[in-house]
């Protein structure tokens, strides 16, 4: 939770509030109304990115992405500044939630471990993982120049920046995390490489970029499969000038 | 996966066409309380079930259409005619849903309409139409089908009310309940008196409140075209893998149905509705018209003993939506799961094979309401419930509020 990312060119004691706020709000999201939590997404954008695209970028029937937009829109009326001391305000009720009183409320005995699909649902670790898996290069960019050893981050899944660009076939952020030298035969928990999410996730662009970049087409998981081994026929045909003679 | 977007969008889609929205605002309630329709308010411990309204003498019925507005005028659609069937299909395809924004939009097929508008005992002059005078262009249609249905064990007669559209740009002409009145005169005509009809609104008063649930055929499909989101700590990898099918049946002797079979099959479907409070029956020529495989319409497999009976009945329809505006994808094709009857396997491992057989014909998604028996599978074949609900209405019929498990009908 301390990889939060820093906001530049603003005074310092109003940014360290504002990053205790973003704290608070992730450590208590859950006890927050949904309509706070989209006026605090709105300001957070507004903190992050800047001002909000003046047109709907999202379809209709996305309204939860169309009423976060909305938010940013709205919280993009106000200076950086104030958009902080907005989230500052609005999180400071919630401060007493955090920690303790949530520990306090778990019922004795053991916890069950979070199911896979569960992550989902947790409140966002805003380091190069998570910007890689929402395709945000400018904040890759950003993270990288500051820190360029956090090209080999990895999550509590074991899963590296580079997995997660793979994953959704981000070709532009593979490419800049290979210059960054992120390794490409890296594997998470389940003994898997980037490589075998792109091919799981049939990426022939990415399969082929990552392949130039030396990762091991025979590389096994944990379960004894290679990339080779689970990739589909269109895959195949990409991997296949790579291929080592005695196959 | 999260399953709330795709619901948004099979509700907005399916349901919450505008003109039926329109029917559920404001001065259209008022137009409710003159219909024979058991009023919102009213208390359901103590009312007797069956006709609000006696029924009349069909001779009785006035004879003369309803009068629309000078501009307008009546027509049959004549959907036996290809070009009318195309612009019946357009009118739907721009008009049968909000497009303010939109990214895709319903895909009635021609082949679909011709199928679900031509059932046995299809009428012309049950395929209402509304023309301007001055372009007669087609700007509003309205349709009944007859149907046979069983409410608490009385046999009824009545009518499926559906594809009620108004252009968009005529939706504050009241035309809706013109329609409706059209269409109730010319059925209490021939002397049926009941109908049944479904809607995403509220409207006075459902007989029952279903529910939507999903099941991700192509994870990465509905992703790319913003269907649906990856949260950020998840993988596509991982809901591959989650939602990933065997790549052929499992159960041994699955085949399409075919016309020697129709008649075990319908016995079958016929058994099995009987213990649904709220069902349809199928006459044999029913039941060959709407399951009998329609490539891109409708998708039947049966399941037979060693005798030749069938045991077990598997069926889906197919209802896409275009793609709009997308470089990679043109179209998302959603299979509605229809009526399922399992005898000799598990229902959840019959269904899991109608999963198996919608993915194997390129369907995108599964849908399916909760009714009938179809929670207790939802879980373990990985639906998940959407936020939409389906209300189902019978005109001029008072009848205590079913759950959605007591209910064996489904409208297209």
């Amino acid at each position: 939770m301390n990889e939060t990312i820093a906001i530049h060119d603003v005074e310092v004691s109003l940014e360290e509030k504002y990053l205790e706020a973003v704290h608070i709000v992730e450590e208590t999201y859950k006890e927050i109304p949904e309509e706070e939590l989209i006026e605090l997404y709105g300001l957070y954008k507004r903190i992050k990115d800047g001002e909000a695209p003046s047109k709907n970028p999202y379809y209709f029937y996305q309204r939860k992405e169309t009423t976060k937009w909305k938010s940013w829109r709205q919280a993009s009326n106000l200076s950086k500044e104030e958009a902080m001391s907005k989230y500052i305000l609005l999180s400071a009720k919630y401060k007493s939630m955090s920690k303790e009183a949530i520990i306090g409320n778990r019922p004795l005995g053991f916890e069950l471990p979070d199911c896979e699909d569960s992550s989902t649902s947790q409140a966002p670790v805003l380091d190069l993982c998570y910007f890689s898996a929402i395709g945000d290069i400018s904040s890759i960019r950003y993270l990288l120049e500051k820190d360029p050893s956090s090209v080999h981050l990895k999550d509590e899944s074991g899963m590296t920046p580079l997995m997660y660009a793979a994953d959704r076939g981000y070709l532009e952020i593979v490419v800049v995390l290979l210059e960054y030298e992120a390794s490409v035969d890296a594997v998470d928990r389940e003994g898997q490489s980037a490589l075998h999410y792109a091919c799981i996730c049939e990426y022939p662009d990415v399969v082929l970029q990552l392949v130039k970049a030396g990762a091991d087409i025979y590389l096994e998981d944990f379960q004894g499969q290679s990339p080779w081994h689970i990739a589909s026929p269109t895959i195949r045909l990409q991997l296949h000038p790579f291929l080592s003679i005695h196959d | 996966m999260s399953s709330p977007e795709i619901t948004q969008l099979i509700r907005q889609l399916t349901i919450q066409s505008p003109d039926r929205e329109e029917l559920s605002t404001g001065s259209i309630h008022k137009f409710w309380s003159t219909q024979p329709v058991p009023q919102l308010e009213e208390q359901t411990i103590a009312l007797d079930e069956g006709p609000i309204e006696p029924n009349k003498d069909p001779e009785d019925i006035r004879k003369q259409p309803y009068t629309l507005l000078p501009q307008f005028e009546w027509t049959e659609c004549d959907i036996e005619n290809q070009e009318e069937l195309e612009e019946l299909y357009q009118l739907l395809n721009a008009n049968y849903v909000e497009d303010e924004d939109a990214m895709f939009r319903f895909d009635y097929s021609g082949s679909f309409l011709y199928w679900a508008l031509r059932a046995p005992g299809w009428r012309k002059d049950w395929h209402v139409g509304v023309r301007t005078v001055s372009s007669k262009r087609l700007v509003a249609f309205i349709s009944a089908i007859p149907s046979m249905i069983y409410i608490k064990g009385q046999q009824l007669q009545v009518v499926e009310i559906n594809f009620l559209c108004i252009h968009k740009k005529l939706r504050n002409k009241r035309l809706a309940p013109v329609l409706i009145k059209e269409i109730t005169r010319r059925v209490n005509r021939s002397g049926i008196f009941q109908a049944v009809y479904t809607a995403g609104v509220v409207l006075p008063r459902p007989v029952a409140r279903c529910r939507y649930y999903h099941r991700s055929l192509n994870p990465k499909k509905l992703i790319q075209v913003g269907f649906s989101r990856l949260g950020p700590r998840m993988t596509l990898s991982r809901t591959i893998k989650l939602y990933a099918l065997p790549e052929d049946i499992t159960i041994v002797g699955l085949e399409p149905l075919s016309l020697q079979h129709v008649s075990s099959a319908r016995d079958l479907l016929e058994q099995y509705l009987k213990r649904f409070k709220f069902s349809i029956s199928f006459s044999l020529e029913e039941f060959s018209h709407w399951f009998l495989p329609r490539k891109n319409v409708i998708y039947s497999y049966i399941l037979k003993n060693e005798n030749g009976m069938v045991t077990d009945l598997i069926s889906f329809y197919e209802l896409p939506s275009t793609v709009i505006k997308h470089e990679k994808y043109k179209s998302l094709r959603a299979a509605y799961s229809f009526y399922n009857v399992a005898t000799s396997v598990p229902l959840e491992s019959l269904m899991q094979n109608a999963l198996i057989l919608a993915k194997q014909e390129g369907f995108d998604v599964f849908n399916a309401l909760d009714l009938m028996e179809n929670e207790t599978f939802f879980k373990q074949l990985k639906f998940h419930p959407g936020d939409g609900f389906l209300h189902y209405y019978l005109y001029n019929w008072r009848c205590w509020t079913l759950s959605p498990s007591e209910l064996g009908l489904v409208l297209l």
